[in-house]
């Protein structure tokens, strides 16, 4: 794990990322359930109804009032995290690191520790999957040394080929929350089919959509542009006049990615490579990249300067 | 110091040159690859484009083929190292003909080739009297003024060619070139043009001629200042002639004598010469009008005669008519009224003989009227023509000759022909040679693109 890693981690120390809504019952953990449970923690009486555990009455208010009510409580459970991370070949971009900006990937892995750090802290169990690449699976641990697993795995992790998120995600528990950081370049409309069964079937899912500064501003010069992904695709000239052409059409791209994604019920926050990792995982913990989607529709993205405070206020 | 025969096409091949170089910051070809993950985003179209580059591409095969452009340019355009050396060519034409006052040509000589040869300046010296005789550089060197008085006055007086400007301009611009093509450092030519002017020095070829000479000419009139002899006064001078050949009819003879003028049959100079001081006029006129050596025709009658740009009207018959060959030798004297020649006069070694074809009746009175005259003065007059009768040019005229502003550049006689440099074959060896290690190597870099797009074709990179 590399020092500007580290100081990511203490920049996210205290952290904390609730469920953006009841979760399944589980083990017991830091989110609230939808299970009314046998906790300390109070929430309402009910009158007692043929079936209820007779344990959970309250004989203190049947002995005052003669009635039979059961004494209810909220549950309190952990929710499994799913760190989806495309590592398809079109995240190696740019090259190399230009202007001190990083590269698709890098960003991507370092949201991605960001995120599983701060999952963890909140005792959740964290698991990753990686797209394309090595393919890496880990599933959801709560134990120590789980951030530096998925760090290790990231970092081993190298960008080749075509990414397939869809397959990934379709075994998955509806009773998580998954994260998919991708550059949105691969099966965009089979992982948006998977993700809303989930999020029907109680998931709670966000998009980080890792966009290249370099993509949205092109370089000078005429060059043929080769897709890495598809390499059988015939290559397509970039020149002077494709610019404002292709400008377009990636920015009604984009628009649409996120407008599908928030209609899927799904978060969807726009990560440049400008960005501070931190701060985009602080948006994202703090569930802005939900809300984002309901006033973002103007398509602006979180700017290094944005913070996800100014963002909810 | 450097010289370039035709600077045109060293012109040509470094214009070469230069769009070669930039052809190869602007062409069309295949741009570089650049992976680009959103590349579905582009518009599908051709995938060359003009490219152009702040570097040429292909630097190695740019500076070949630009250096052999270049090194052809020199080796044809005849880049020559010139040195130092002179700077200054002086061509002094001296024009002798009758009426040359032989003081004034040699002053006129002494003048020109003052300083001739020294510093900076090469000087030709030209002679034309009875031929053009272009000096070498060392009998230019050698030639004196005083010279000129050792030259037979009879190459030149009897001389049937008259002094014309433009034969000396001529003259001038051969030897000009001759001087500018073996002295390369020459940049300016003075002409100096020595001759007895008259007004029939001009002649119709003068303008091109002038035209030729692109700078200012230096002119000095050697015509001796005779006083002008009137037609009057002419017939007064004492005149005589020699009969030869057939002999004529008294009417000829008569016409002669009875203007007191010496008459001698025969060749009878003894009693001639008593008579007339210089060289005789031999007069071949005989009666039935066929000169020896002339062609005898079918007689036809003629209205006049015209001499001395007079015509003598008189239904003459004329029976013969001169060949070119004779014609080509002498000159005219007198002409039939349509234009062909009526008399002519031939030099020889001291004199000259004059052959009439104009028969003359005997009984006839027609060469004792003044209408006459002309004709008996045109057959009487010295060998070349009367010294004095044609006028000198006036100042003007000899200043408008001259013309005005620089001398000649020495660029306008050397040869638009390509010059060989003296390591021309050397250069187009090195030209070829580097021509054929340019399509080597451009044969070779072809061969590795190929090898790419063949790999880059197998592993689906490229369709």
């Amino acid at each position: 794990m590399s020092v500007e890693m580290g100081a990511m981690l203490d920049a996210l120390r205290g952290v904390r990322w609730p469920a953006r809504r009841p979760v399944a019952a589980g083990l017991p953990g830091a989110h609230r359930s939808r299970q009314r449970g046998t906790s300390g923690e109070f929430t309402e009486y009910r009158l007692y109804r043929q079936g209820d555990d007779p344990r959970r009455l309250d004989w203190k208010l049947l002995a005052r009032s003669n009635r039979a009510f059961v004494r209810l409580t909220d549950d309190r459970a952990l929710v499994p995290t799913w760190v989806v991370a495309d590592a398809s070949a079109s995240l190696d971009y740019p090259l190399q690191e230009t202007n001190g900006r990083p590269t698709k990937w890098d960003l991507l892995r370092a949201v991605a520790i960001g995120l599983a750090a701060v999952a963890h802290a909140g005792a959740d169990p964290v698991g990753l999957l990686v797209a394309s690449g090595n393919g890496a699976r880990l599933a959801p641990r709560t134990r120590r040394g789980t951030v530096r697993e998925v760090s290790r795995a990231l970092y081993e992790t190298r960008c080749i080929g075509a990414s397939a998120i869809a397959p990934l995600l379709a075994p998955l528990s509806p009773n998580c929350r998954i994260v998919v950081l991708s550059d949105l370049l691969g099966d965009l409309d089979e992982t948006l089919r998977t993700v809303a069964q989930l999020i029907a079937a109680g998931a709670q899912v966000d998009c980080v959509h890792v966009v290249a500064v370099e993509e949205l501003e092109l370089p000078e010069g005429v060059f043929l542009a080769v897709d890495p992904d598809e390499s059988s695709s015939l290559p397509r000239a970039l020149h002077r006049g494709a610019r404002a052409e292709y400008r377009r059409a990636f920015d009604e791209f984009r628009a649409e990615a996120a407008r599908r994604w928030r209609a899927s019920g799904a978060g969807y926050l726009e990560a440049r490579t400008d960005a501070s990792p931190a701060r985009l995982v602080r948006h994202i913990v703090s569930g802005a990249a939900g809300e984002v989607h309901a006033d973002a529709s103007s398509g602006l993205p979180l700017g290094p300067n944005d913070s996800p405070t100014e963002r909810r206020a | 110091m450097i010289g370039v025969g035709a600077p045109w096409i060293l012109g040509l091949a470094g214009l070469g040159a230069l769009v070669t170089v930039v052809l190869h910051f602007l062409s069309v070809r295949r741009p570089p690859v650049m992976m680009l993950p959103t590349m579905r985003f582009l518009p599908n179209r051709a995938v060359r484009a003009v490219s152009r580059s702040a570097r040429p591409s292909d630097l190695l095969l740019m500076l070949m083929r630009a250096a052999a452009l270049l090194l052809i340019g020199v080796a044809l355009a005849g880049v020559t190292w010139k040195g130092t050396g002179v700077k200054h060519g002086r061509i002094v034409v001296l024009q002798r003909g009758a009426g040359e006052d032989i003081a004034l040509a040699q002053r006129a000589v002494t003048d020109a080739m003052r300083g001739a040869f020294t510093g900076d300046t090469v000087t030709r010296m030209v002679v034309i009297d009875s031929a053009t005789r272009v000096l070498s550089s060392a009998q230019s060197r050698a030639f004196k003024a005083d010279t000129l008085t050792a030259v037979a006055r009879s190459r030149f007086d009897n001389s049937v060619a008259t002094p014309t400007l433009s034969a000396a301009l001529l003259a001038g611009i051969r030897a000009a070139s001759a001087v500018v093509r073996e002295e390369r450092t020459v940049e300016e030519v003075d002409l100096v043009i020595a001759a007895p002017f008259t007004r029939a020095s001009i002649d119709a070829a003068m303008p091109e001629a002038r035209a030729m000479w692109n700078g200012t000419i230096r002119l000095v009139d050697t015509h001796a200042s005779v006083p002008q002899v009137s037609e009057a006064d002419s017939a007064m001078t004492a005149r005589g002639v020699m009969f030869a050949g057939e002999r004529p009819n008294d009417a000829v003879a008569f016409a002669f004598a009875a203007r007191g003028w010496a008459v001698a049959a025969n060749s009878n100079t003894a009693r001639f010469a008593p008579l007339v001081s210089g060289q005789p006029i031999v007069l071949e006129w005989p009666a039935s009008g066929v000169p020896s050596g002339w062609t005898a025709t079918t007689p036809d009658t003629i209205g006049a005669v015209v001499a001395r740009g007079r015509a003598l009207v008189f239904p003459f018959v004329r029976s013969a008519q001169i060949p070119e060959t004779i014609s080509k030798q002498g000159r005219a004297v007198a002409w039939w009224s349509d234009g062909q020649i009526a008399a002519i006069e031939i030099p020889t070694a001291n004199s000259c003989t004059r052959h009439v074809g104009v028969s003359i009746p005997a009984s006839s009175d027609v060469l004792q009227g003044q209408g006459a005259r002309s004709l008996l003065l045109a057959l009487s007059g010295p060998c070349g023509g009367e010294a004095g009768a044609e006028p000198s040019l006036s100042a003007g005229a000899l200043h408008e000759l001259e013309g005005a502003g620089n001398l000649a550049p020495a660029r306008a006689f050397r040869s638009s022909t390509v010059v060989r440099t003296p390591w021309a074959a050397f250069l187009l060896v090195l030209a070829l040679a580097l021509l054929v290690a340019e399509w080597w190597l451009r044969d070779q870099e072809e061969a590795a693109v190929r090898s790419v797009e063949d790999e880059l074709n197998a592993l689906g990179k490229v369709a």
